[in-house]
């Protein structure tokens, strides 16, 4: 696979592994929250003291011969968690800065393979969706055998352009049943307004929204000496600026990455930058123990 | 405000141009990027927009001004102090100045209703007087070369009652020894750290900077530290000057000249005066322009001494000229030596000169002389010819036939030329004379060659008055000739010889400031018919003006200011009892050697009479006009800060207790150029 070499898939079935911590609530449990549901599951829950009508064979017996008390052994049931993935192609995700391995398409398409990869070990479906629409096919919920290979082939089908202009177009999620968590990747260059509008889509469309904003050091910082001249990947015209714009354009940067934090992070949205000059697993390993706190 | 190096402010506006000259033609080349984050890029631009418009060209204008700075730096400026006196003016710190005040003639021209040399004086005193007790002073007069042995002044007030007293001279001025002798001075390392300065009392001459195109920077004894000043006198005054005669042409008539700079050229002298050696005036003829900033006039009235006088205008000194003769030699005669002792036989080149002369049909007195006949030797063998013919008193020398080779007749001839005569020369055809033709004239030839040469090759204009198509040269023949080996000559007529070949006829060579023109066929008519054909009177006539005009002809007695000169009278005067009275009267002994009286050098222009035996002359002492310092002729740019001469007391006085500027100039450059490297986010 493209995006999905053998040691990812290592690291990241190791990750799946780990023993995870509870958190205090105890609520946590794997990579995401299960919600608890008493039911014929195979994990112990809790006990409740027994009253007329309850079924006789959930009575433990032996806490009965030890307390002389009848008491019910409650089980909870597992239940998987639908996942999306929502990649933005527009074409300012094909930029590489200076020195750069990877554009932040490339980088975004090899995180987002290694998160598939986690929820399909999870055993929860995960699907696929691109940003503009019609930048590419998408690949509906599954996780099944051979899904991952669906999904890298979907990225690799797809090559960035176009601009994106928020996320009107993007087909509305399911009528009732449980709505995904997303996965959304992007480097968010838009208009403040389309993206206050794509955090309102995603609040109402999504169970829970990660935004995890790909950032070049190209774009995130200001390497470029002398006169310079840039033109836009999305957009026509040209600027030209020297190396003394640097601390004006730092700051415009910063700025902008302060509106991305507090637009994505709310209850349902959460926030995550993504340098994309930082190795994958680091970046990754951050994701995850943020998601789990 | 005054100046170290004042052409250095004209490289100011360079200074500040040149940066914007760089930016302008040298751009750096702009990477190309495309980019994702145009909106963050467009919003960091309207952040700095409106301080980003105007940062390179405030960049640029800092680096400009700092290149103009540094320029001015180094311009040296003086900022003017407070004319209080030197000591106190400097705030504990002394001084050493040098005061150089020039005395050559240039400094006699008139200036604001007296002279320079006053003005520079005054000044001098001026400065002199405003010496603090712990200044020290050193006052050099100088012109062509300093005084002798400068010393520091114990008393500044005699210093000043020295320059007052002083007088200009008439040299000619040089900056070089006479700035070499005050850096001397203040080299001495007696007194570290006091300041030390020059002042230069001088108009300036453009001539006196002959031998210092490098500035003082490149004298011996030249620091740094030292302050360099000088007057600078306003505008180019008008002036003209008369220039020494001379004998000139074939009738030696005497030609006198005038000289006049820039400013006079809109209104030149018309007319030269000749005074006669009382002094009085004689009305010349007009002058004529014989080039640019001079002309000429030839007078008629033939005084063998007086002077020519112009002007008057801005230098009166340099108006009059000297001229002294030596009796006898305004004769236009000419001499013909020929082999002898008998009279010259028929067909012989001697023969038909005489004829020619004898006929009436040339203008010219001529002596016949033979070179053949015992001789005695001369009392004085550096003057005559071995035939007794005086050198230097011959108007043109004729040889009809060379005489043979002897030490000294060639030392003789070589004198001749030496003083500027000429000689004409036909070839022997009774014998061999290619020794002669290289001993004396240096022309190289194997000897005699025979074939049948025509004179149909004659050109006109070759020598004036010569016209082939008057004259039927074609029918010159001549059956023998020497012919000359290439170079050292210039060929005046040409032969056709066997097969069209062209063989020289009458050369020209020059010796020595001198001329000689050989006719390399004979005029012995078994070699040569030219005799006997009707072009020769014409021939002769035009080689005689040909010979008179192509030497200066011997000169006057006479020498310039402040050089030797030499006196050779006619009967040598025994080594000793000779004198030369000046013009004021006084009397100077001479000494003779070898028949020649040694005019040592004098110091003051005029007609000077020299005695020696019974034999008296006149001796004429002239300016030096070599260097143009008539010219008045300031420098552009002289190596030194001005100081102008219109209130020069008040402005030396400035110049003295000025703080020298060039450092602060030079923080200040250095200030501008951190500036702009800080806005354009540079390390400085």
């Amino acid at each position: 696979m493209r995006y999905l070499d053998q040691e990812t898939v290592s690291r990241v079935r190791a990750r799946a592994m780990r023993p995870l911590r509870l958190s205090a609530s105890g609520r946590a449990e794997g990579f995401h929250a299960a919600r608890s549901s008493h039911g014929p599951g195979q994990e112990f829950s809790e006990y409740r003291a027994y009253s007329e009508g309850d079924p006789v064979r959930s009575i433990d017996w032996k806490l009965y011969a030890r307390s002389d008390r009848y008491y019910l052994r409650r089980f909870s049931r597992e239940e998987s968690i639908p996942f999306g993935i929502l990649a933005d192609a527009s074409a300012s995700m094909s930029f590489a800065g200076p020195g750069a391995v990877f554009s932040k398409w490339e980088y975004a398409c090899r995180f987002a393979m290694a998160l598939a990869c986690l929820c399909l070990y999870r055993r929860d479906p995960c699907g696929l969706d691109f940003l503009p629409r019609g930048s590419g096919a998408g690949v509906p919920r599954g996780s099944g055998a051979g899904h991952l290979s669906r999904l890298d082939a979907a990225f690799s089908s797809v090559k960035p352009a176009g601009r994106w202009d928020g996320l009107a177009g993007l087909a509305p999620g399911p009528a009732g049943g449980k709505r995904p968590s997303v996965f959304f990747f992007s480097d968010l260059l838009c208009g403040r307004a389309e993206l206050e509008a794509s955090a309102r889509e995603l609040s109402a469309r999504a169970g829970r929204c990660f935004v995890l904003h790909l950032l070049d050091p190209g774009e995130d910082g200001f390497p470029w000496r002398g006169e310079t001249v840039f033109s836009g990947l999305e957009e026509d015209g040209t600027v030209a600026a020297a190396d003394d714009l640097e601390d004006a354009y730092l700051a415009a940067a910063a700025r902008r990455r302060a509106l991305c934090a507090g637009l994505f992070s709310s209850p349902r949205l959460s926030y995550f930058p993504v340098r994309t000059d930082l190795p994958l697993f680091r970046n990754l390993d951050r994701f995850l123990s943020g998601w789990l706190k | 405000m005054t100046f170290g190096r004042e052409w250095v402010l004209w490289l100011v506006p360079a200074a500040f141009l040149l940066p914007a000259a760089v930016r302008l033609l040298i751009r750096p080349p702009r990477a190309e990027v495309r980019f994702g984050a145009m909106a963050v890029l467009r919003e960091a631009l309207a952040d700095v927009r409106a301080g980003r418009r105007y940062r390179p060209a405030l960049a640029l204008l800092l680096r400009c001004l700092g290149a103009a700075s540094a320029a001015f730096a180094f311009s040296a400026p003086v900022v003017d102090g407070s004319p209080l006196p030197l000591g106190r003016a400097a705030a504990g710190a002394p001084s050493d100045v040098v005061f150089l005040l020039d005395r050559s003639y240039s400094m006699r021209a008139a200036y604001a209703g007296s002279d320079r040399f006053s003005l520079a004086a005054e000044t001098a005193a001026a400065a002199l007087r405003s010496l603090g007790p712990e200044d020290r002073a050193a006052l050099i007069l100088f012109d062509r070369e300093p005084e002798v042995r400068p010393s520091w002044g114990r008393d500044p007030e005699e210093l000043a009652r020295r320059a007052l007293a002083a007088s200009p001279g008439w040299e000619t001025t040089a900056y070089r020894p006479a700035l070499e002798a005050a850096f001397a001075l203040l080299s001495d390392g007696e007194r570290p750290g006091v300041r030390k300065s020059v002042v230069l009392l001088s108009d300036g001459s453009a001539d006196g900077l002959a031998g210092m195109k490098e500035g003082p920077g490149s004298l011996k004894g030249y620091d740094p530290s030292f302050r360099v000043a000088g007057l600078d006198f306003p505008g180019r005054p008008a002036n003209s000057w008369a220039l020494p005669a001379r004998r000139a042409g074939s009738a030696r008539a005497l030609e006198a000249a005038v000289g006049w700079n820039a400013a006079a050229s809109a209104a030149p002298p018309a007319r030269l005066l000749l005074c006669g050696p009382g002094g009085a005036l004689l009305p010349g003829p007009p002058l004529r322009r014989t080039g640019r900033g001079s002309a000429s006039a030839v007078f008629t009235a033939d005084l063998a001494r007086g002077c020519a006088a112009a002007g008057p205008d801005a230098l009166k000194a340099d108006d009059r000229a000297y001229y002294a003769f030596p009796d006898g030699g305004s004769s236009a005669g000419v001499t013909v030596l020929h082999p002898g002792p008998e009279e010259p036989p028929p067909g012989s080149a001697a023969y038909f000169i005489k004829k020619l002369f004898s006929s009436g049909a040339l203008p010219y007195a001529a002596e016949f002389r033979h070179y053949g006949a015992a001789v005695s030797a001369p009392a004085s063998a550096g003057d005559t010819m071995p035939h007794g013919v005086p050198v230097q008193f011959a108007g043109t020398l004729v040889l009809a036939g060379l005489p043979p080779f002897s030490p000294e007749a060639a030392a003789a001839l070589e004198r001749r030329f030496a003083a500027g005569g000429t000689v004409v020369a036909f070839v022997s055809s009774s014998r061999p004379q290619a020794a002669e033709l290289r001993s004396y004239f240096g022309l190289v030839s194997a000897g005699p060659e025979e074939g049948r040469f025509s004179g149909s090759g004659w050109g006109e204009g070759v020598i004036p008055g010569l016209s082939p198509s008057a004259y039927d040269t074609a029918r010159v023949s001549a059956s023998a000739l020497y012919p000359l080996a290439d170079g050292g000559h210039e060929t005046l007529l040409e032969f056709r010889g066997p097969g069209g070949r062209k063989a020289p006829a009458l050369v020209g060579v020059k010796r020595g400031d001198g001329r000689a023109y050989v006719w390399t066929a004979s005029l012995d008519l078994d070699w040569c018919d030219l005799a006997v054909k009707p072009v020769f009177p014409a021939f002769f006539s035009s080689l005689l003006e040909l010979a008179a005009a192509g030497g200066s002809g011997p000169g006057g007695w006479g020498s310039v200011v402040g050089r030797p000169g030499e006196v050779r009278p006619r009967t040598p005067a025994a080594d000793y009892g000779a004198e030369l009275i000046k013009p004021s009267g006084a009397a100077e002994t001479l000494r003779s050697r070898q028949g020649i009286i040694a005019v040592p050098a004098q110091a003051e222009p005029g007609l000077y009479r020299w005695r020696a035996g019974t034999e008296t002359g006149f001796y004429a002492v002239n300016l030096d006009h070599s260097t143009r310092e008539s010219a008045l002729e300031p420098a552009a740019s002289p190596p030194w800060a001005k100081i102008p001469a219109a209130s020069a007391p008040e402005n030396l006085s400035s110049f003295l207790g000025g703080v020298q500027a060039w450092s602060l100039f030079m923080i200040l450059a250095a200030l501008l150029l951190s500036a702009e490297a800080a806005l354009q986010g540079r390390r400085p």
